[in-house]
């Protein structure tokens, strides 16, 4: 009954305010998540989609499609029809990395439309606390002096980022690709492998003292470790933005464009959003449908200028 | 806070009405689901967890832990009654179970697995509470050349799971090895296998290899001797187990605890190798190994007791360390994280009521799914006796739309109808598919760590060898290859098993 | 030493499944070296091994089970094949409901055993089951009847 209420009053609202009778969703709108349930990325985003919920009225349901590393999830989007019934929720390198990774790449970046973000990954390069170097300098002096270093790497994207902040400073390192966050970072802890490139989970683990931050590899500085310097502060060269990013296929009517980058940017305000980015350590920001579109193309073309030079990605 | 304090704030948090009643849901479901072949905990747990967001993060883990244990519970009556294996740890209890089964002994079977289940449980829910912290370093020791070696090990161990033909068997666990590179070459990204389909890009599914294997293979086997005979199987003299066959269970159920307990705390695997481990050894101790694929009570009371104790200690590195033992947890640990709380080594200290009440709470949960599942055992065993005719398309429906729910793929549904008939033409040739099952499931795993750890040691393969635990595993996997391979090659193998 | 015809299948099995996916991938992969290994390395090593194994299983002194009793059930196996053929090209297309009815139905003329009766009556109580659980009890998101839904 109480839902009931809230629903009219919100719909009442929206007739009220809106000039044009604002787009709805006829049925429940099918959300694909390219990654695992359970994820930060699943996590982050059914809480916002349960904040729609609320807000708007409107129904979702679900979907977890983690499968070749969330391209089936993508390539599900962009052949679904472009009505605003179906969405997916990613992440920008898959859009703006992923696709030129491979040799027949079934989707471009160009080939979805993108409707906003929840929040931006606080990456960090990290290692365990009695290491002998503590920022890139040192890390590049001690491979000059000593060989390489391995490098735990959890996706292409991080093992692409750690390569060109090497190429710049002259750090060796060789990297051994895992699953999951969870996996590299047991691998730093248990001393199996020096470094890691971390988005958030390491946090409990720098607070306790048993790892320490060597540089954190977004644009800005981190809350837990302020006196660490970012990458770029470094001459690293190099930041990694990715975002939780929400995609659906191309060529979205405007209205319902505007109705559901609208219902997402609501969402993203909310307070519990904020709380939640804040205890995972993620920071929260919408860059809203045109915003977001920008930020993949400009990666996207970032990625592809760089690529040639890469020994990592084939 | 010694010991007993924690107990007592665990059971003080674990005894509310609002967490009783969530784990009794959380078992009720698990035990529901487990039983339906092909949807397993993850499916159901991926289902729930949007419904976990109202409820607070004490209860939603207690019911999520609760399906978790509850559908080991539920896979091993499938298993046992079908011979459906839902999962890697089920086969090896399908293996002595269902021929139990079939010679009308079913109760004996499924009362000795629950029995065997909940002593495990109870043990390793106090080797929780009092060793958690040296568990957990001891996981921390485990490297990528540990685990290469344990799994290697494990691949030796399982071609005991197969009676007859030594050769014949380890041709199954590499043909498992084989078709477990289908997909996605972790190290490197390549695509492998795949002839350009996408389906294949994370591989193989293992319940649709499990239920095509064991399910199908098995529905055609029994279609061979469709009218030579009452299909119908009897039920046997007393429903649950005498004393003696209750006695005979004492000692595998206790090595199997020790090895559950130990294994389960190894992410990826360990408590499954732990249930075959038991298997081999049980095999090995025998007087009458002979009897081991033929209904012999220890082989499953030895691997039930393992594998649950290890699906218990295997919460020690998602609680202490935030890394999940398999894709379950991994469910779990989204679920703390969707509550907020950050899994890692401040979960104790900050939320010392979840913490405790998960741990007391699971020990409850397995006594409840005691009390549950005994007077349960009857209903299980008498549906032995429903004609084959009867049930087998019930199974095969249930196993399609199980196999088609995982992801709503119907390249499943292709390949569950040419693994079913691969299956059975291997059966038929004398070729078992437990180690296949095993071989299938340790593939990556294998593979994985092997080139990890070469990358991680700089290209030295050395590494294997200088560091000692690793060693130790492999000289171990030596001395068991020897022990197999030995009497086959000193006398005619089948006489020693025709005992 | 005798061979027998099992052991000929069996090995053979072995045998040309090794062989197809050594030759996929020595065609596709990149096997590298053992310092760096290619995503190839270990697909050669493991069909070569089964290779080398299906021989094995051939040239192994046969036990004395080694006779194919029974006769195989060829009207079982064409039905048990075609009925999750049937679900998987219907369900997308039908919805569950008619894409259930075809599995059921098709399993259950699998055995001989089965009056025309008896199979009505398994594929209503099944059916009932099925969608009752599934559908309602679990909500899987799969329509009933897809021919409606857009």
């Amino acid at each position: 009954m109480k839902r009931f209420w809230t629903v009219t009053c919100a719909l009442a609202f929206a007739l009220a305010l809106s000039p044009a009778q604002a787009w709805e969703p006829k049925k429940p709108i099918r959300v694909i998540i390219g990654y695992g349930a359970g994820g930060s990325t699943d996590a982050i985003g059914r809480l916002m989609l349960k904040k729609i919920e609320e807000q708007k009225g409107w129904k979702f349901i679900v979907e977890n499609k983690s499968g070749a590393q969330g391209a089936l999830a993508a390539i599900e989007v962009k052949n679904a029809p472009a009505d605003g019934s179906v969405l997916g929720l990613l992440s920008t390198g898959n859009f703006a990395l992923d696709p030129f990774l491979t040799k027949s790449s079934q989707y471009m970046p160009e080939d979805l439309d993108y409707v906003g973000t929840i929040g931006k990954i606080e990456y960090a390069l990290i290692a365990a606390k009695d290491a002998p170097y503590n920022n890139l300098a040192e890390l590049a002096a001690h491979t000059k002096k000593n060989g390489p270093i391995s490098f735990s790497s959890t996706g292409k994207i991080l093992d692409l980022a750690m390569e060109r902040v090497s190429d710049k400073l002259g750090i060796a390192f060789v990297s051994a690709p895992t699953s999951g966050s969870a996996q590299s970072l047991q691998l730093v802890l248990g001393g199996h492998a020096n470094v890691t490139i971390s988005g958030g989970v390491h946090v409990p683990y720098v607070q306790s003292g048993k790892l320490k931050v060597i540089a954190v590899m977004t644009g800005a500085r981190a809350d837990y470790a302020p006196e660490v310097g970012t990458s770029l502060e470094q001459g690293g060269g190099f930041s990694i933005e990715n975002y939780f990013l929400l995609v659906a296929p191309k060529n979205l009517p405007a209205d319902a464009r505007k109705a559901i980058a609208d219902a997402i940017d609501d969402a993203v305000k909310s307070p519990e959003i904020g709380d939640y980015a804040a205890k995972t350590f993620n920071t929260r920001v919408n860059l809203g449908a045109k915003g977001s579109t920008d930020d993949v193309m400009a990666q996207s073309r970032a990625w592809r200028e760089w690529l040639p030079n890469s020994k990592l990605a084939k | 806070m010694d010991v007993f304090s924690n107990l007592m704030l665990g059971l003080a948090t674990a005894a509310t009405l609002e967490n009783l009643s969530y784990c009794l849901i959380g078992t009720v479901l698990g035990t529901a689901v487990g039983v339906l072949p092909g949807l397993g905990p993850s499916t159901t747990i991926a289902l729930l967890l949007p419904f976990t967001f109202a409820l607070g993060p004490t209860p939603s883990l207690i019911m999520l832990a609760g399906i978790y244990y509850g559908a080991q519970y539920g896979g091993s009556t499938t298993a046992i009654l079908l011979n459906l294996p839902g999962e890697p740890s089920s086969a090896v209890t399908a293996l002595d179970g269902y021929q139990m089964a079939k010679q009308g002994r079913a109760g004996h079977a499924l009362a000795v697995a629950a029995l065997g289940s909940f002593f495990a449980g109870t043990v390793a829910t106090f080797v929780i509470v009092l060793f958690a912290p040296v568990m957990t370093s001891l996981a921390l020791e485990f490297g990528p050349a540990e685990y290469f070696s344990l799994i290697v090990l494990g691949l030796i161990f399982s071609v005991a799971l197969a009676h007859g033909s030594v050769v014949r068997a380890l041709a199954m666990v590499v043909l498992g090895l084989v078709l477990s590179l289908v997909g996605n070459d972790v190290t490197s990204g390549e695509a492998r296998f795949t002839f350009g389909r996408l389906e294949l890009a994370e591989g193989i599914n293992f319940v649709t290899l499990s239920v095509g294997f064991f399910g199908v293979a098995e529905i055609l086997r029994n279609l061979e001797t469709e009218g030579a005979e009452g299909t119908a199987t009897k039920i046997i003299g007393r429903l649950l187990p005498s004393w003696p066959d209750l006695r005979r269970c004492v000692g595998p159920v206790l090595r199997g605890t020790a090895l559950g307990s130990v294994l389960g705390i190894l992410p990826g695997g360990g408590a499954l190798l732990s249930s075959f481990a038991s298997y081999s050894l049980e095999k090995k101790l025998s007087k009458t190994p002979g009897e081991f694929g033929k209904g012999a009570i220890e082989g499953v009371a030895g691997p039930e007791a393992a594998n649950n104790a290890g699906a218990q200690t295997s919460f020690i590195p998602m609680l202490t360390l935030g890394l999940p033992a398999n894709a379950v947890m991994a469910m779990m640990v989204g679920a703390m994280v969707i509550q907020g709380i950050v899994p890692g080594p401040n979960v104790a200290t900050e939320q010392p009521a979840l913490f405790w009440g998960l741990i007391v709470s699971m020990w409850i949960g397995n006594l409840m799914l005691l009390v549950l599942n005994l007077p349960l055992v009857g209903l299980w065993a008498r549906m032995m006796t429903i004609p084959y005719t009867w049930l087998f398309p019930a199974i095969l429906t249930f196993s399609a739309i199980g196999i088609y729910s995982l992801n709503g793929n119907v390249f499943d549904l292709y390949a569950l109808c040419l693994s079913g008939v691969l299956g059975y033409v291997l059966l038929r040739l004398g070729c078992e598919p437990a180690p296949f099952l095993l071989g299938f499931v340790l593939g990556p795993m294998l593979e994985e760590h092997m080139r990890r750890a070469l990358l991680l040691s700089f290209g030295h393969p050395s590494v294997f060898v200088t560091r000692p635990i690793s060693a130790g595993l492999l000289i171990l996997a030596l001395l068991a290859l020897l022990a197999v391979a030995l009497p086959a090659i000193a006398r005619k193998r089948s006489k020693v098993f025709a005992e | 030493m005798r061979t027998t015809g099992r052991q000929l299948k069996a090995g053979g099995i072995f045998v040309a499944i090794g062989a197809f996916f050594l030759a996929t991938a020595l065609l596709t992969l990149d096997i590298g070296s053992t310092l760096r290994m290619g995503a190839g390395f270990m697909p050669v090593l493991l069909s070569c091994l089964l290779i080398a194994l299906g021989i094995g299983v051939v040239l192994e002194r046969a036990g004395e089970d080694e006779v194919e009793a029974r006769p195989i059930p060829w009207r079982g196996l064409a039905f048990i094949t075609l009925a999750p053929l049937l679900f998987a090209l219907t369900v997308k297309g039908l919805g569950l409901a008619p894409a259930l009815l075809g599995l059921i139905a098709t399993s259950s003329l699998a055995s001989r055993m089965m009056s025309l009766t008896q199979v009505l009556i398994v594929t209503a109580v099944l059916l009932a089951i099925s969608l009752l659980v599934f559908s309602y009890v679990l909500g899987l998101p799969y329509p009933l009847f897809a021919l409606s839904a857009g």
